[in-house]
């Protein structure tokens, strides 16, 4: 098999992984186009996290083949990793040192081919998202909070600007204001040409930033949606107040007409639908 | 590591650093606690001189036959080179533990390794990083030795202390390449602890107590304790082939963690 792929930034082909009896993912199919932001979403224990293990070379599967930015998946493969942001769910850090000499470290480390000046550009964009975020870098890692934490942890995934991003629950424990500045710089690498693969147990913020939608269940992908056709998707919308509920039900279960109860949200519903209790 | 700008070894300064605090303080606890066992040698050669010279071939292994207890090489030899020595074993185990199979624990190995770094990258400048310690610490073990003497007024040079202390380096990195490899394999920094405490423990007592069951001596060259110093290497120097075997000690385990490490999967939590 070619080890190169062309326009997509993530592909994986029937992708399997077990821990001992437990399957993880189960022949997991899935494409991200380039420049696209795609939303994996899925309940806790759904195979997000190890997927994304995977992607990154540090869970070797059973079954299958990933590949991102056109190059194969190995385990002992760095060229692959040059133009991908990871931020892995609780990343962590060296407690002792400071939140700039932990971006230094990673700058350098980001300059693998010595192009960026021992990491000076990356440097540079660090200590802006810094501002951003407002995140005060003289502090040592081992006392920052857990939102400032979170917010060094993506600064790193960020820094070198990659292609392809990986970011699993990025918002846990960043306050609203961050939240907000997170997307503008979300959508300032997507539109740079970036591709983003994001995992959130936040419906509201995956709703906001991404153009697809892959639900996975149980180790296995059940749907793929576009924004477009989830607007589609979710049937003609009646408001119901809660004291009419009751009497509308009635009425169209009578003259059997389908009824659904939604929250106004198409992807909260559709995420519903996939893992409430016997859901599809 | 190497880069158009040439080798930078990245992640062994940052181990390096990291861990300055704790290499200084060994540097220092090495270097004064030498000092300080050196001044005992007077009373302890009263002492003890008299009360050795009929000990069992069993024991003196132990504790030393007379003739060590009569001269600043023999208290040296004994005290400094043999069971200091087994301290800076012990630094080994700790420190090769927690330079690798510490960090994967922690998951922060996970974060270097989602850079543009691969994974025998990673694993060959940790090991550096775990040579480059300890010969910090042996730095500071060396000097005072040196300094002992000389503050008791019975000198042995510098440079004499230089084979034996490099006898004591390579021990040192023996059990710490162990440990170090032994997390590589399984990346379980408390299975390596366990199974080279125990090792290097067991290793200690039966290389000291091998006089006294002929059974103990084959065994005994199993552990690194035994070609370190047979014979005593202050007095005898470092025989090349007991450093070469003590030099296969460093090298296998490390070079077995690669093998395994390079492929299997890491601990993602």
């Amino acid at each position: 098999m070619k080890d190169t792929k062309g326009l997509n930034a993530i592909e994986v082909k029937g992708l399997s992984k077990r821990f001992g009896r437990v399957v993880a993912i189960d022949g997991v199919d899935l494409v991200v186009p380039a420049g696209k932001v795609v939303g994996f979403l899925g309940p806790n224990g759904a195979g997000k996290s190890t997927t994304m293990n995977v992607l990154l070379g540090f869970l070797n599967a059973d079954a299958g083949e990933a590949w991102l930015n056109g190059q194969r998946v190995t385990a002992d493969g760095c060229e692959v990793r040059k133009g991908v942001g990871f931020l892995a769910n609780g990343m962590a850090l060296d407690d002792g040192l400071t939140a700039e000499q932990e971006l230094k470290y990673f700058a350098q480390l980001n300059d693998a081919d010595g192009e960026d000046d021992g990491g000076a550009q990356s440097l540079e964009y660090a200590q802006e998202l810094a501002l951003r975020f407002k995140l005060e870098l003289r502090q040592k890692v081992g006392t920052l909070s857990t939102g400032n934490h979170q917010k060094l942890a993506l600064i790193i995934a960020l820094m070198h600007r990659p292609k392809t991003l990986i970011l699993d629950e990025p918002t846990n424990g960043l306050d609203p204001l961050v939240q907000v500045e997170f997307n503008k710089v979300i959508a300032e690498l997507k539109a740079g040409g970036a591709t983003v693969f994001i995992s959130s147990h936040i419906l509201s913020e995956v709703n906001e930033l991404c153009d697809e939608f892959v639900f996975i269940k149980a180790g296995r992908i059940v749907a793929r949606r576009t924004r477009a056709e989830l607007k589609n998707s979710g049937g003609k919308t009646i408001t119901v107040s809660k004291p009419e509920f009751a009497t509308v039900k009635r009425l169209l279960d009578k003259h059997g007409i389908k009824f659904s109860v939604g929250s106004g949200s198409e992807l909260s519903d559709e995420f519903m639908q996939y893992y409430e209790e016997g859901g599809r | 590591m190497r880069t158009r700008h040439g080798l930078r070894l990245t992640i062994l300064r940052k181990t390096l650093f990291e861990k300055r605090w704790m290499l200084v303080g060994w540097f220092v606890a090495m270097c004064v606690a030498n000092v300080l066992l050196i001044q005992l040698f007077p009373p302890l050669r009263d002492a003890f001189s008299g009360m050795m010279t009929d000990l069992p071939e069993s024991l003196s292994g132990w504790f030393g036959d007379g003739a060590i207890w009569n001269t600043i090489e023999g208290y040296v030899g004994l005290e400094i080179m043999g069971q200091m020595a087994a301290v800076i074993a012990i630094f080994g185990i700790v420190f090769g533990i927690g330079i690798f199979a510490g960090e994967e624990k922690t998951g922060v190995m996970l974060t270097q390794l989602a850079r543009p770094v691969s994974r025998t990258r990673y694993l060959v400048e940790k090991w550096l990083a775990l040579a480059a310690g300890m010969l910090v610490v042996m730095v500071g073990f060396w000097l005072g030795a040196y300094l002992g003497t000389v503050i008791l007024g019975e000198v042995i040079g510098l440079g004499a202390l230089v084979a034996p202390c490099l006898a004591v380096l390579l021990l040192g990195l023996a059990f710490g390449s162990l440990a170090f490899g032994i997390g590589a394999v399984f990346g379980r920094s408390s299975l390596a602890g366990a199974v080279v405490g125990a090792y290097a423990a067991a290793g200690y007592f039966i290389v000291a107590l091998r006089g006294s069951a002929g059974v103990l001596e084959g065994i005994s060259k199993l552990s690194p304790f035994y070609w370190y110093n047979n014979p005593a290497v202050l007095e005898n120097g470092l025989r090349l082939g007991n450093a070469l075997v003590l030099l296969g000690f460093v090298i296998v385990p490390p070079v077995v963690g690669w093998l395994v490490f390079r492929k299997r999967d890491l601990r993602t939590r």
